[in-house]
């Protein structure tokens, strides 16, 4: 991507957790249309908001590290940003907004996988293969590595039987070793 | 209710955001005196795409001693939880169950909602008949196009608001604030002009809202975190119309015509964009191009919100409105699909319902519409008219493939509806179209016309058709419909016409002859009580002409 963009990192708590990906995508660019953003917007009949998203959180989990990158046609004022971070719905909440050259990879390529952080109502009878890794396993609770190299596979039910799980939080993307991780 | 326990919920439902009450801008509750819970008979998606129900929230929040939230229709599997859970109906906002409210405000869009108002009710704790409340039971007050016939919807209500609510619901607010009881209240409220107390009122007048210009606009509304049909900003350029179909409800109850001013109009999209940061605008009124500033309105839309990604939308537009001086505004509005409502091709039948869309015009439309590139043409169509014969049906089949000839429209869809007389219009005494014959004629159509064909569900028409010149006697007739488990009636996946069939019978009344009822022979209407700008001699005139065009002789 090599427009000037604003890179957004979000958590979703209740009872935003129970809204959908898309709908909470739309949430942050209406958010951001109410603070007079200077966003791009796509050419054509219907123009759209210009912007790109890391792959969709599953409903009904936690998240403290999603992420959305919007193209603008110059940088918003202070004002600007301050509006969108506390013109969010109950539960959404903005980390923080970074600003992203042009010429600079995407989100989307810079990402390597996902941490979860997952509460348990029993102990794990069978540990989960490749690809998901299994960092840690404690009293109640497992936090599991999903890398992206491994299938681009992000939702951890598809390696540990969900019947068990209580609480799912997304708390972490995995930056390739070269980044920052943010 | 506890955050536990309602994410439980929320994670065995379909669509849990219809539930969370967390929009932005949702209602907040700061210590006022009274709490009004504002309700729509029908699901989440449909009452927020509502510009009535918005628009009451704001005029009963402007109040200073008011507090709203709102309440929609719970979704069967919603259901089931709550009542295998003894959950009673809550408030959006707080949770708070409906009947810790100090006022239930339903607002009633259509007879087939009937149903998932006494639903509503039954889950509130409150029985969903009004005789059977009691003094203690906070008032049920409905508003909306359905209160035009008070007579059935009476059973289940306390008060109506018949017509336009912007000038009646701020006074009958202030008539609860100083009533000490629920009895003191509703005799206080009868007193109001354009409100409807069952069992006291005897009759209401429609008067509408003058200063229209200056009217409460639901700027700030919540912004719906789930997608819905019309997630837009609404804005009401004008009401009332300058048609006068014979079948239309609408042109009659909400005479006289008036518009609001361009600045209002942009003043009012800059402070709903700023407020909601919705990405589309829908300039609505029953024919929009007919606002005397239109191609200003839509200048200043376009440059003011181009920058912004704001599209600008209008829902109804006429033929002629493709060629001549609106031709150029067309490039400003988002190309969707084109769409009619000729009603029927044929002239007779026309001049019959007072439909003056010329068919050449459609045509001259399609053609003007097809060289700017649109594809896509949507043509409503109605049978049952008055008098209508197999040879008018056969029209239809012409008319489309005339359109497909001449144009560069290949994707044409025909939308089918069943005429329902409805109170208030100059066709409230017909009798409705025999439904083998509406089925026949349906069929017929489906294999004349080349392209898609919408049909009708002909048993939710007979329903209906019933229900919105229904009289007080079907109330227990409704009330059984929903124990027997009728609910979204609209909705044709949850539409179950055995349960109306049991309903009817329980109160040993038979269906069809409800639905064949001769209004024509009855002195008295059960809607007559209602008032219109028009009058009643004005619709007696007009059906006259009708029986004259269709060489009958008059009844009335």
């Amino acid at each position: 991507m090599s427009d000037l963009r604003a890179r957004i990192r979000y958590s979703k708590e209740y009872p935003s957790v129970y809204i959908g990906h898309l709908d909470t995508v739309r949430e942050l660019e209406r958010s951001m249309r109410r603070a007079a953003w200077p966003f791009k917007l796509t050419s054509g009949f219907n123009p759209r908001v210009k912007m790109s998203s890391i792959p969709p959180l599953s409903l009904g989990y936690l998240s403290y590290a999603e992420y959305l990158e919007v193209s603008l046609n110059s940088i918003p004022g202070d004002c600007q940003i301050g509006e969108f971070e506390t013109s969010q719905p109950e539960g959404l909440e903005i980390i923080s907004v970074e600003i992203i050259y042009p010429g600079e990879e995407s989100i989307n390529d810079i990402i390597e996988g996902y941490r979860y952080r997952i509460e348990i109502s029993q102990p794990l009878e069978t540990k989960p293969d490749n690809p998901a890794v299994l960092r840690e396993e404690g009293k109640g609770f497992l936090v599991i590595d999903i890398l992206k190299k491994d299938g681009n596979i992000k939702n951890p039910a598809k390696f540990i039987d969900q019947r068990i799980f209580k609480k799912v939080v997304k708390t972490e993307c995995i930056f390739k070793s070269k980044e920052k991780k943010q | 209710m506890k955050k536990e326990k309602l994410g439980k919920i929320f994670a065995a439902v379909q669509t849990p955001g219809r539930y969370t009450g967390s929009e932005y801008n949702a209602y907040k509750y700061k210590n006022e005196r009274f709490r009004f819970l504002l309700c729509y008979p029908d699901d989440y998606k449909i009452g927020m795409s509502s510009l009535g129900y918005h628009t009451v929230g704001k005029i009963v929040s402007s109040h200073i001693d008011f507090a709203v939230e709102r309440c929609f229709a719970p979704a069967p599997d919603m259901e089931k939880i709550m009542r295998e859970e003894k959950i009673s109906l809550f408030s959006l906002e707080s949770k708070t169950p409906a009947d810790k409210f100090d006022l239930l405000g339903f607002s009633v869009h259509h007879e087939l909602s009937f149903t998932n108002m006494l639903n509503m009710l039954d889950l509130a704790g409150l029985h969903p008949m009004r005789a059977q409340r009691s003094h203690k039971d906070p008032p049920v007050i409905a508003g909306g196009p359905a209160t035009v016939n008070p007579a059935l919807l009476g059973e289940f209500a306390d008060l109506m608001v018949v017509g336009e609510g912007e000038g009646i619901i701020p006074g009958l607010l202030d008539r609860f604030t100083s009533s000490g009881s629920k009895e003191e209240f509703l005799a206080s409220a009868a007193e109001l002009e354009g409100v409807f107390v069952s069992g006291k009122s005897s009759s209401v007048r429609i008067t509408p809202y003058l200063k229209f210009d200056d009217s409460y606009v639901p700027c700030g509304q919540p912004v719906p975190c789930v997608s819905i049909p019309h997630d837009r900003i609404n804005i009401e350029i004008s009401r009332g119309c300058r048609g006068s179909c014979r079948f239309c409800q609408a042109s009659v109850i909400y005479a006289p015509y008036r518009q609001k001013t361009p600045e209002r109009i942009l003043d009012i999209a800059s402070a709903s964009v700023a407020s909601t940061g919705c990405d589309e605008i829908a300039l609505t009124s029953l024919s929009a191009t007919d606002h005397e500033n239109i191609i200003e309105i839509m200048d200043d839309m376009h440059y003011a919100f181009r920058d912004l990604g704001v599209s600008v939308v209008m829902p109804s537009l006429r033929p002629e409105d493709f060629s001549g001086k609106f031709a150029s505004g067309l490039s400003r509005i988002r190309r969707g699909g084109l769409t009619f409502a000729p009603e029927t091709p044929s002239q007779r039948l026309k001049k019959i319902i007072n439909k003056n869309i010329d068919n050449e015009k459609i045509l001259e439309a399609a053609r003007q519409a097809s060289l700017r590139g649109w594809r896509k043409m949507k043509l409503y169509f109605m049978i049952g008219l008055p008098s209508e014969t197999m040879e008018d049906i056969e029209e239809i089949g012409r008319f489309i493939s005339r359109i497909k000839s001449e144009t560069e429209m290949k994707n044409i869809t025909v939308s089918l509806s069943a005429f329902n007389p409805q109170p208030h219009t100059p066709l409230q005494w017909v009798i409705p179209g025999d439904p083998e014959v509406l089925a026949e004629k349906e069929r017929r159509i489906k294999k004349i016309v080349r392209g898609t064909v919408k049909g009708i569900d002909i048993q939710s028409h007979i329903i209906s058709s019933i229900l919105c010149r229904g009289d007080s006697g079907l109330g227990n007739v409704v009330y059984e419909a929903f124990r027997e488990g009728a609910r979204f009636d609209q909705w044709g996946e949850h539409f179950d016409y055995s349960a109306w069939e049991r309903a009817f019978n329980k109160d040993g009344k038979d269906i069809m002859e409800y639905y064949f009822r001769d209004f024509s022979r009855l002195k008295e209407l059960p809607w007559d009580s209602v008032e219109t700008v028009a009058g009643k001699d004005y619709l007696e005139k007009s059906y006259r002409i009708v029986l004259k065009l269709i060489g009958e002789r008059t009844g009335v």
